[in-house]
C-alpha cells in the first residue's frame, strides 16, 4: 500500500436481510455491496457513480461504520476502522465526515446553525468555548455564510444554504476525508454550481473527498478518479480520463451514452439499454449486467466475471475483457 | 403563421397565501404551433409548472388562486370556461404526464381499468374494445407483456414502468397536446433514455405538439424545436433551440448554461450564479434577475423589461438590450 492511501476498502460485502413468513425467518437477501474494493488517495477524490439500487449510497455508509460490513476491510489513515475500538474510533471520527443529500433532516431543527456546526468542536475537545464562535464564524465564512446566519435556525435558510451549513458542520472538524452523498442532486442548477464551487475550493485546501453521484457530469467535474457501480459491484474503476474518455465497460458505455447534451447540435450516438436493472435482492447469474448488455454472450449468463486491469489503474469486471 | 394550437396571452396567476400574495406566473405570452416542441426551463418556483396547469384547469378556484390574461386553444379562451367544460377537453385535445407517475395514478385501480377510463369516456368505446384497445397502447409504449401488466396494479411496476403507462394513457385519445412536466426527473438515466426515445417516437407517429417542462438543459437540447426560458415568474428569453444555445441573449439564459459542468470540457470553476431566486411573495417591481446579474446597471433597479425581438426568431426581456438605454 503506498503512502498516498487515505482509504483503503477492499473486498466489502453488506447484505441486508429479508424476512418473511408467519414466524420472520429469514428468507433471502438483499445484496447491496458484493465484494467492492477501491482506493481513496490523498489530496483526490473518488466519484461513486451509479444508479438506484447500485449499492453506491450503502457503501458510504458502511465505510463510516454506519451499517455493520458483512465482510471486507476499511482501512482509513492506516487503521481498519471496524476493528477500532470504540475510545479509538471516536478519536479518529473527526477526520472522516459525512455531507448528506437532505441537509434539512440532517440538521436539528430547534439548534441555531451556529451551534450545529460548533456542537462537534465541543464534543471532540478540539475548541475552547471561548473561541467557537469565532472558529464556527471562520469555518462558516470559508462556507460562503455571513456573521448574520450564525444564530438561524435551519428553516430559515433556502436549500443551497442549507447545504452550505452541511458543509461547514463538517468542515469544522478539519477532515481528512469527506464522504459526500448526492450533495447537490436537491438543489437547482445555479445554486449547484455555487456548491461545486466550494467543493472545489475545498479540494484546493487538500480534504479529499468520496462523492457519491449519480450525476456524471458532475463527478467527471469534480473527481480525479471513478468508480461505476452496478447491482452492488464496482464494474469499472480507473482515472476520470480513463472512465469518462476510454470507457471499457457496456454500462459505462450505455451509461455515458444515455446523458442529455446541452448542445442541439451534438452527435449522439446513443446505446439505449433495454429493461430494467433487476432486484439487488435476486442479480442475475454469472455478470450480474448480462441481462441489459448488449454484448453478452453465453458465458456471460453463467460465469461470474473477474476484474481485468486493462491499463495501469484502469479494471473492468467484464469477459469481454480477457 | 397559421392559427397557433395553444396561445398564452399575458397569463398572470397568483395565489393568496398567509403570507401574502405570492404572484407565481406575471404576464406570460407564448405559443405553440401544432406538432411544435416547447420547452419551457427555468428553476424551482419560476412559474413554469403553474403555467403548464393552467392549460389544465387544474389550478385551484378563486380566491385562493387569481388568474389574469388569457389562454387558447383554437382561438378559444379556456379560462372563460365554466369547470364542466373542461372535462371534454382533458386527456381529449389535451394530456398531461407528470414527474411522479406513483402518485398520480390510482394505487387501488388495476393499470388496466386506469387506461380504458378514457376511452370509455372520451371515445365511447365498449368495454370489451378499451381493453383491446388498453393491450394495443401498452404495446406502442414499449411494454413487453401488456396482458399482465394490465392486469397489475401501480405499486407492482417501476417507476420507468410506470411512466410509460401514465405516456399510454396521456396518448389514449390521441391528443393534439402533450404536456410533460419534468416526465424524467424521478427516473434513472438508463431509464430516462428509453423515456424520452418514446416520447420522440410517440410524437412523430401521431404528431402532436410537446409542451416539456423541465430544469434539465440536456433534454432542452435533445427534445425542443422552440425554447422559453422563465425565471420568477415572467419569460425573459424565447427563441428557437438553436437560437438559446448558441446565442443566449438573457444574463440570465447565459448564467444557466455556464453553470453546469459539460462532459469533456472541463473547466476550473463554473460561471455560478450568485445569491438566490427571490421569494414569489417578494418580487420586485424592477428587473428580478438584477441583484444577481453580473451586467446589472442602475437602471435595471428601476425599471421592468419587457421581452424585444433580438432577431426573427428570438426575443429576450432584458434593459441591456434595449438601444434607448444603451444610450
Amino acid at each position: 500500500m503506498s503512502d498516498d492511501t487515505l482509504l483503503a476498502v477492499n473486498g466489502l460485502v453488506k447484505h441486508f436481510p429479508l424476512h418473511g413468513g408467519v414466524l420472520g425467518r429469514q428468507t433471502g437477501a438483499v445484496r447491496a455491496v458484493d465484494d467492492v474494493s477501491f482506493v481513496v488517495r490523498r489530496g483526490r477524490s473518488l466519484g461513486l457513480v451509479g444508479e438506484s439500487g447500485s449499492g453506491k449510497t450503502t457503501v458510504g455508509r458502511t465505510v463510516l461504520g454506519l451499517h455493520q460490513k458483512d465482510a471486507g476491510e476499511v482501512r482509513f489513515a492506516g487503521h481498519d476502522l471496524h476493528a477500532l475500538d470504540k475510545a479509538a474510533l471516536r478519536r479518529l471520527r473527526p477526520q472522516l465526515q459525512l455531507v448528506f443529500q437532505d441537509p434539512l433532516g440532517s440538521l436539528n431543527p430547534r439548534l441555531r446553525v451556529g451551534d450545529a456546526i460548533g456542537e462537534a468542536l465541543l464534543a471532540h475537545g478540539l475548541c475552547p468555548r471561548e473561541a467557537l464562535r469565532e472558529r464556527v464564524l471562520a469555518v462558516m465564512a470559508s462556507c460562503g455564510l455571513g456573521e448574520e446566519h450564525y444564530s438561524r435556525y435551519p428553516h430559515e435558510f433556502s436549500g443551497g444554504q442549507r447545504q452550505r451549513v452541511g458543509i461547514a458542520r463538517a468542515l469544522a472538524l478539519q477532515p481528512a476525508l469527506i464522504v459526500a452523498d448526492e450533495p447537490v442532486s436537491a438543489l437547482d442548477v445555479s445554486i449547484q454550481a455555487q456548491i461545486i464551487n466550494l467543493f472545489a475550493d475545498l479540494k484546493q485546501q487538500g480534504v479529499s473527498f468520496l462523492f457519491i453521484s449519480h450525476d456524471l457530469a458532475v463527478v467527471e467535474h469534480l473527481c480525479e478518479d471513478v468508480a461505476v457501480m452496478y447491482l452492488g459491484q464496482i464494474v469499472e474503476q480507473g482515472s476520470r480520463e480513463q472512465v469518462f474518455g476510454q470507457p471499457r465497460h457496456p454500462y459505462t458505455r450505455a451509461l455515458l451514452s444515455a446523458i442529455p447534451v446541452a448542445d442541439p447540435d451534438a452527435r449522439r450516438e446513443r446505446v439505449v439499454l433495454q429493461g430494467e436493472p433487476p432486484s439487488p435482492a435476486n442479480p442475475p447469474a454469472g455478470c450480474r449486467f448480462h441481462t441489459r448488455c448488449p454484448q453478452a454472450t453465453a458465458q456471460c449468463a453463467s460465469v461470474v466475471p473477474v476484474v481485468h486491469r486493462v491499463a495501469a489503474g484502469h479494471q473492468v469486471r467484464c469477459h469481454l475483457m480477457a | 403563421m397559421s392559427q397557433p394550437l395553444i396561445e398564452f396571452d399575458r397569463l398572470s396567476v397568483q395565489f393568496a397565501t398567509e403570507q401574502g400574495v405570492a404572484r407565481a406566473v406575471q404576464d406570460v405570452s407564448f405559443a405553440i404551433q401544432a406538432g411544435e416542441s416547447v420547452a419551457v426551463v427555468g428553476e424551482s418556483g419560476c412559474g413554469k409548472s403553474v403555467t403548464a396547469l393552467s392549460l389544465m384547469g387544474l389550478l385551484p378556484p378563486a380566491p385562493a388562486c387569481r388568474l389574469g390574461g388569457e389562454v387558447r386553444l383554437d382561438a378559444a379562451n379556456l379560462l372563460a370556461l365554466p369547470p364542466a367544460a373542461w372535462r371534454p377537453l382533458r386527456g381529449r385535445d389535451i394530456a398531461m404526464v407528470f414527474q411522479e407517475p406513483m402518485s398520480a395514478l390510482n394505487p387501488v385501480l388495476s393499470v388496466g381499468e386506469q387506461l380504458m377510463e378514457p376511452l370509455l369516456t372520451h371515445r365511447q368505446l365498449s368495454p370489451a374494445a378499451a381493453w383491446q384497445q388498453a393491450i394495443a397502447l401498452l404495446q406502442q409504449v414499449g411494454i413487453a407483456r401488456p396482458e399482465a401488466i394490465a392486469a397489475s396494479y401501480p405499486h407492482q411496476l417501476s417507476g420507468g414502468m410506470l411512466q410509460r403507462v401514465m405516456l399510454a394513457i396521456a396518448i389514449s385519445c390521441q391528443p393534439r397536446l402533450l404536456i410533460a412536466d419534468e416526465p424524467t426527473t424521478a427516473l434513472d438515466v438508463t431509464i430516462q433514455a428509453q423515456i424520452l426515445d418514446l416520447l420522440r417516437r410517440l410524437q412523430q407517429a401521431s404528431g402532436m405538439a410537446l409542451l416539456l417542462i423541465t430544469h434539465d438543459l440536456g433534454i432542452v437540447a435533445e427534445m425542443a424545436d422552440r425554447v422559453v426560458v422563465m425565471y420568477a415568474g415572467r419569460v425573459v428569453e424565447t427563441g428557437s433551440v438553436r437560437d438559446i444555445f448558441r446565442h443566449p441573449q438573457h444574463p440570465y439564459t447565459q448564467g444557466l448554461l455556464a453553470s453546469r459542468p459539460v462532459p469533456g470540457r472541463r473547466l476550473a470553476r463554473l460561471a455560478a450564479i450568485p445569491g438566490q431566486v427571490p421569494s414569489p411573495l417578494a418580487l420586485p417591481d424592477h428587473c428580478a434577475f438584477a441583484e444577481r446579474c453580473p451586467h446589472a446597471r442602475p437602471a435595471c433597479l428601476h425599471r421592468q423589461p419587457v421581452l424585444q425581438a433580438t432577431s426573427p426568431t428570438q426575443q429576450a426581456a432584458c434593459l441591456l438590450l434595449s438601444t434607448e438605454e444603451a444610450a
